[in-house]
């Protein structure tokens, strides 16, 4: 490989500009997906959450009080000092809401994008050298991850490592972090299969043929021609792992065995509320609830509406005949976008 | 049928052993040293060798795991570090009201999630259709310990004495009372597959209803009801099928929490009283089991597909797949 | 045999059918006012090109148009008016009318054996039969067209696209006792050497069993060895009806003499090799916007000037024309295609026709040989 790798013609453009533009092609399925996205209801739906959310994330320390300060009086029902009510211990609940919002959201994105890439990259290495040791050796190995159910895998990895404690190199990792390795853990054979099974698809096509046989390099075939066209599946599973990754985080951290107090997640908040539950506290579990409720929601809507957008033979239909989800006025608004995507779509080719 | 089932047993072996593996290896992972925690507070220096020959921790890793998997397949998973009852023993113990929360869950879904799935195919845009719909976005949203919480604040403080919401009771000893108590558990537990089950059946449904040999039947006079029934369910359940044994593994995953909501004594809450007490081997115990149990239902799945599909039976008959 | 079409006589007496898709404000009309009446032991086909909506009518016929269609006017079979009345159309299914798929493979249910399909079909239409008889039955059918008996528990993926076709013609003209089979391409699917297995087994099946046919098809040889007469369908309309030799001497419509030029011929492909064969320039008219006029006007080789683009034409009788030789030939000897059209025989929507019969002018003009 290597030898051939140096008799073969290098692209025109080399260096910053191919990255550049190989960047500009992998984040064009994103922006045309944001441009598409605000233009039926659901979509509208999903942004509107994933703002919220990221509003809650980011600006909301700033604006909600300490999430361990127990200065109020206990267990008292939402008010205008207290909106979402205080919990046994006094504590402010919305202050812990929003401090929980950050933990619970940052352990899902963090680990599904691990996963995604780690899944990714090695599905790929499998595909193309499918049949071989290490495509074997990859496929066994999600097989046995698979073989525990999520809600027992997590746990258990997590309540170990956590009583354990690992460190990398001098950094002791802290109970988030290895919550966030556990559920990536968990998460990554979906991405190796699907990266597998969409690149094996993939190589067999023409395109690639063409593009080996005029002389493309091996990076430039994975990176450049292999990797945007097996991006779509990829993206939408991602959109979807990120809301199982939420609940399983949710349900773990309730468990004990994950997130542990005093820290605030979701899941933490909820353990709270169990205790409270036969005295009536409702709103201790009632605000958790709709926080994961709202980010499941506006995830499980984008990996839809990513899934119609992206994938061309949807689209076709999207602009064409409209269907039963697309009402007609939205095709008659599109004939603008659509030279635009096609433009778009000859440049990943 | 029988060189179909021998050739998916043969491939969960690999399996099954590598999930030992990684049992093990947890085992030995976790912190503590189990000989000193078996041997108890103020034991002898003496006392600890003697229980750490005991369980082969003065030999090398590799014969301690061929020792330790020959004593797992032999049914003994060593004892629990805390009451020095044998693990396999607090298994068996336990294993019955987890069983019994899953299947009563999955008997759940099935029940209310093919119909509905059937009528919102028949009928698109009617009622079933809407509530296939909104179940499968709140089955989604909604995780099932937390609608279980919301059933006991329900019913341990709004409408109090009407309906059991903690507690189990066994099938096989009171089979009205373990329904009532088993109901919301598996009514927590079942909600979030029902929306996914129920939008495969409509899927499947919509699939099958739309192929020739549907209007076929109807073109030779088969009565409606039988071309739903007979020709279109049968083919369009085979998506469904393989989606049950996923859902069976949800199910026995979600199990683990619900139970703790609704304070059952199952392998979910020793799951997790294994870890207050430290106690590993009870651990890597349940672990083993579901995972056995896991792999055994998605082997199920593979036959009962076979069994379905003729194509699939052929194809093994002939030594394909 | 042309048999003079009487009302009391009639099997099936189709008046004004349409069938709608879509919007009803602005729907994609399939068919369009279609009278049909076939006489008993009658064989009559409808060709077309895909798209002609020949498929639609059809199945319509049986109401198994789908939930989105809208059917008017009447179907009547043996006098029983079926159109608006589903029970009675579910009573005559499978029994006094069946049908043969163009699909065989996807036709038959992959789930069951071919067996319990059958059987099923045949405890249906002879509940007088015990379960032995049945299955005595069931084998017997498989006997007739060829399938040995023993294959009756192998699933439908087990079999060639070709004995699939038999066994579906098995279950359209033996499972019940059926006046009349619709036949939908039942040859299309299928290699040549088996498509001509499959039509001898469909005129054997016919002469000794009775039966009516209406054999839809785009293929004119098919209509030549099966038919007795034929309707011609163009964007949902009926634009010609005549007979089998009536069609191939003496097409009445332009579009029919186009359909004849443009099917492929042996031995003028043989005379003529290296030269193109004709074809007809244009598609089929959006059916959701139909051209205002004649719709075959746009693509018309013979076409008249603004009559055409503007008004609608009748399907009128034709005055009969002398026995012009078209450029496709005589017809192929069939059994029943020798006889010569006879007054009133032949009728064709076309403004030429229109103001030849006005005028009472004689033939044709015109036609392009």
């Amino acid at each position: 490989m290597i030898p051939a790798q140096s008799s073969l013609p290098s692209g025109p453009a080399a260096g910053p500009e191919r990255v550049l533009g190989r960047l500009r092609a992998a984040a064009a399925p994103v922006g045309r997906a944001a441009r598409l996205m605000t233009r039926r209801p659901a979509g509208i739906c999903a942004t509107v959450l994933v703002v919220l959310l990221a509003a809650v994330v980011l600006v909301g320390p700033w604006l909600a009080p300490d999430p361990n300060a127990q200065t109020a009086a206990p267990l008292t029902a939402p008010s205008g000092d207290h909106w979402m009510g205080t919990d046994n211990t006094g504590r402010d609940v919305l202050a812990r809401f929003v401090a929980g919002a950050r933990i619970s959201l940052l352990v899902a994105l963090v680990c599904t994008a691990a996963a995604t890439v780690v899944g990714t990259l090695i599905g790929m290495a499998a595909a193309l050298r499918a049949g071989g040791r290490f495509d074997i050796l990859t496929m066994r190995l999600t097989d046995v991850v698979m073989a525990f159910p999520l809600l027992v895998l997590v746990p258990v990895l997590s309540g170990v490592f956590t009583q354990k404690g690992i460190a990398v190199g001098p950094v002791e990792l802290d109970n988030v972090a290895i919550m966030a390795i556990a559920i990536g853990i968990a998460l990554t054979p979906v991405f190796v299969r699907l990266a597998r099974a969409s690149a094996l698809a993939e190589v067999r096509k023409d395109y690639m043929t063409a593009a080996r046989c005029l002389g493309a390099r091996r990076r430039d075939l994975v990176f450049g021609n292999l990797l945007p066209n097996i991006a779509t599946p990829i993206v939408v599973q991602a959109a979807f792992s990120v809301a199982v990754a939420i609940i399983v985080e949710a349900s773990v951290s309730f468990l004990g065995l994950g997130i542990q107090p005093p820290d605030a997640s979701w899941g933490t908040l909820l353990t709270d509320a169990r205790s409270q539950l036969l005295l009536g506290a409702w709103w201790l579990i009632l605000f958790p609830t709709l926080g994961i409720a709202a980010a499941v929601l506006a995830l499980t809507l984008l990996g839809d509406e990513l899934r119609d957008l992206l994938d061309p033979r949807m689209r076709r239909t999207f602009h064409g005949k409209p269907r039963r989800r697309a009402p007609q006025p939205e095709a008659a608004t599109e004939p603008a976008g659509r030279s635009a995507d096609g433009e778009l779509e000859e440049e990943i080719r | 049928m029988i060189r179909m089932t021998l050739l998916r047993l043969a491939q969960a072996v690999p399996v099954l052993f590598a999930v030992s593996l990684i049992a093990f290896a947890l085992l030995r992972t976790a912190p503590g040293d189990p000989a000193i925690t078996l041997a108890g507070v103020g034991a002898s220096q003496e006392q600890v060798d003697a229980i750490r020959h005991e369980l082969h921790l003065d030999r090398s890793l590799p014969e301690q795991y061929v020792l330790w998997l020959q004593e797992a397949l032999s049914g003994d998973l060593g004892d629990s570090y805390t009451t020095r009852q044998p693990v396999t023993e607090l298994l068996a113990d336990r294993f019955p009201a987890t069983v019994q929360l899953a299947l009563t869950a999955l008997v759940l879904v099935i029940v209310i999630a093919v119909p509905l799935g059937v009528l919102a195919a028949l009928r698109r845009g009617g009622a079933a259709d809407h509530l296939v719909r909104i179940l499968s976005l709140g089955g989604l949203a909604v995780p099932s310990f937390v609608l279980g919480m919301g059933f006991v604040l329900l019913f341990g403080w709004y409408v109090t004495g009407v309906w059991p919401y903690q507690g189990f009771v066994a099938y096989g000893t009171d089979p009205v009372e373990a329904f009532r108590h088993l109901l919301l558990p598996a009514l927590a537990l079942a909600f979030p597959q029902i929306g996914v089950v129920a939008r495969t059946t409509r899927s499947g449904m919509l699939d099958v209803l739309s192929q020739e040999y549907i209007t076929a039947a109807r073109a030779f006079g088969v009565p409606e009801r039988r071309v739903v029934a007979a020709d279109a369910l049968r083919n369009a359940l085979l998506p469904v099928v393989t989606q049950l044994g996923v859902v069976t593994g949800l199910l026995l995953g979600g199990s683990v929490i619900v139970e703790n909501v609704f304070g059952i004594n199952g392998m979910g809450s020793l799951l997790v009283a294994s870890f207050g007490e430290r106690n590993y081997s009870v651990t890597v115990g349940v672990m083993l089991v579901i995972a056995l149990v896991f792999v055994l239902v998605n082997l199920a799945v593979d036959l009962l597909y076979g069994a379905i599909d003729p194509r699939i039976r052929a194809g093994y008959r002939k030594g394909e797949a | 045999m042309i048999q003079a079409p009487t009302k009391t006589t009639d099997l099936l007496a189709v008046t004004g059918l349409g069938v709608a898709y879509g919007d009803p404000a602005a729907p994609v009309r399939a068919v369009v006012d279609v009278d049909l009446t076939v006489g008993r032991g009658e064989s009559v086909g409808i060709v077309g090109e895909s798209g002609s909506g020949k498929s639609t009518l059809l199945r319509a016929l049986l109401g198994l148009h789908g939930s989105g269609a809208a059917v008017s006017g009447g179907i009547a079979v043996d006098g029983v008016q079926l159109a608006h009345d589903p029970a009675a159309m579910r009573r005559v299914r499978g029994g006094t009318v069946s049908m043969v798929f163009q699909d065989p493979v996807n036709a038959f249910n992959p789930a069951y054996t071919l067996g319990s399909q059958l059987g099923r079909l045949v405890a249906l239409h002879r509940p007088e039969l015990g379960r032995e008889q049945r299955r005595a039955h069931v084998a017997a059918m498989l006997d007739r067209v060829g399938i040995p008996a023993h294959r009756t528990r192998s699933h439908p993926f087990e079999f060639s696209q070709g004995q699939l076709q038999r066994c579906m013609i098995a279950a359209a003209f033996l499972a019940g006792r059926p006046a009349l089979v619709l036949a939908d391409e039942p040859t299309t699917s299928l290699d040549v050497t088996v498509e001509a297995q499959i039509v001898e087994l469909i005129r054997d099946l016919r002469a000794e069993l009775g039966m009516s046919m209406v054999l839809v098809t785009h293929n004119l040889g098919l209509v030549a060895d099966l038919c007795d007469r034929v309707h011609v369908m163009y964007a949902g309309r009926f634009v010609e009806h005549t007979t089998i030799r009536g069609l191939f001497d003496s097409p009445a419509h332009p579009y029919t003499r186009a359909l004849l030029k443009s099917a492929p011929d042996l031995d003028r492909v043989r005379e003529s090799r290296g030269s193109r064969l004709p074809t007809m320039r244009g598609g089929v008219p959006d059916l959701a916007a139909p051209p205002p006029g004649c719709p075959f006007a746009p693509r018309c080789d013979e076409h008249l000037g603004e009559v055409c683009d503007r008004d609608l034409p009748e399907l009128l009788p034709v005055p009969l024309m002398p026995a012009a030789r078209t450029a496709h030939g005589t017809a192929p000897a069939g059994q029943a295609s020798d006889t010569l059209p006879r007054p009133g025989d032949v009728r064709a929507r076309c403004h030429r026709h229109a103001a030849s019969a006005l005028s009472g002018g004689t033939a044709v003009e015109g036609v392009k040989a």
